[in-house]
């Protein structure tokens, strides 16, 4: 019978079982890297380090973990909070990249449908792409993406409508006959 | 800005929400980032050492210092003899076991049991 996190996270705890760590660490790492993998804008490098240091910080606060939320929304929250870390520490050493252009260009209009639906995400608030990864990729509830992410329900809520409001309207001028 | 609809999500997925969902993408397979991670933790701690190893092996260490600077092992053990009787000043053994009661309970909570 397969552990479940709760029984790996203990056996963790208890007796330092590397094994039942390297469990979990297996069972949540395709989340957590995919997560960061979008939040870097695909760099899986930099998604990979961000993420061993999102696995080493949880593995230092596991005794930390209440089991309020899932033990993955956790693990997200982690990331999250890593990869702001991260970006905040980038900004103190280098400017950062200017805004992507949101004009309408003639080539986006262009892309075919499956493309349009990625460029259109990359026009959203960087928190409205957060909240969309998250509940339509990942899986996540509204309020384990709250949990995740600190943020109150309400807000998780409007940065779900704003986001899809904004994409249904970009998805229309770029191809109008849709 | 179109305004926006906090109740959208209710209703059963549209066109733009089934797309959303079908973008996710197949996950990722390990390729050996768990063992990276594992290997990257802490060095475990030794399970041979446990903390009342280091005061034994302190006052072990202080006997033989005291036995080469010239003291008799009569005289050494004499001391031992005037422990017991301080322990059995009811005074001093309710501190000695409210503090070793103390030493347990941050053990308990160092070690992840209480939340």
């Amino acid at each position: 019978m397969t552990p479940s996190d709760s029984e790996l996270i203990a056996r963790t705890l208890l007796h330092d079982d590397r094994a039942a760590f390297g469990e979990l660490v297996q069972r949540h790492q395709s989340a957590v890297r995919r997560f960061l993998r979008h939040l870097t804008a695909g760099d899986a490098a930099e998604a990979d380090d961000l993420a061993q240091e999102t696995f080493l910080q949880a593995h230092r606060g596991l005794a930390r973990f209440r089991g309020h939320s899932s033990f993955s929304s956790w693990l997200l929250g982690i990331a999250h909070n890593h990869f702001r870390n991260a970006r905040r520490r980038r900004r103190e050493t280098a400017a950062e990249p200017g805004e992507a252009d949101a004009a309408v260009t003639d080539s986006t209009r262009a892309s075919d449908l499956r493309d349009d639906l990625s460029r259109a995400l990359e026009k959203l608030e960087p928190d409205e792409q957060t909240a969309l990864h998250l509940f339509y990729q990942q899986g996540l509830t509204q309020s384990e993406v709250a949990a995740a992410l600190g943020w109150p329900l309400g807000t998780v809520k409007t940065h779900l409508a704003r986001g899809k409001d904004k994409l249904r309207l970009l998805l229309r001028l770029w191809n109008p006959q849709t | 800005m179109e305004p926006t609809n906090l109740n959208a999500s209710s209703a059963a997925p549209d066109e733009l929400e089934q797309r959303l969902l079908a973008s996710a993408g197949a996950a990722l397979a390990d390729d050996g980032f768990s063992r990276r991670v594992l290997a990257a933790l802490p060095a475990r701690r030794r399970a041979w050492v446990q903390g009342w190893m280091i005061p034994a092996l302190g006052a072990a260490v202080g006997f033989v210092l005291a036995l080469g600077r010239g003291a008799s092992p009569a005289s050494l053990l004499s001391v031992t003899d005037k422990i017991g009787s301080t322990l059995a000043d009811p005074t001093v053994l309710s501190a000695m076991v409210i503090t070793a009661g103390a030493f347990a309970l941050l053990q308990f909570l160092d070690d992840g049991l209480v939340e």
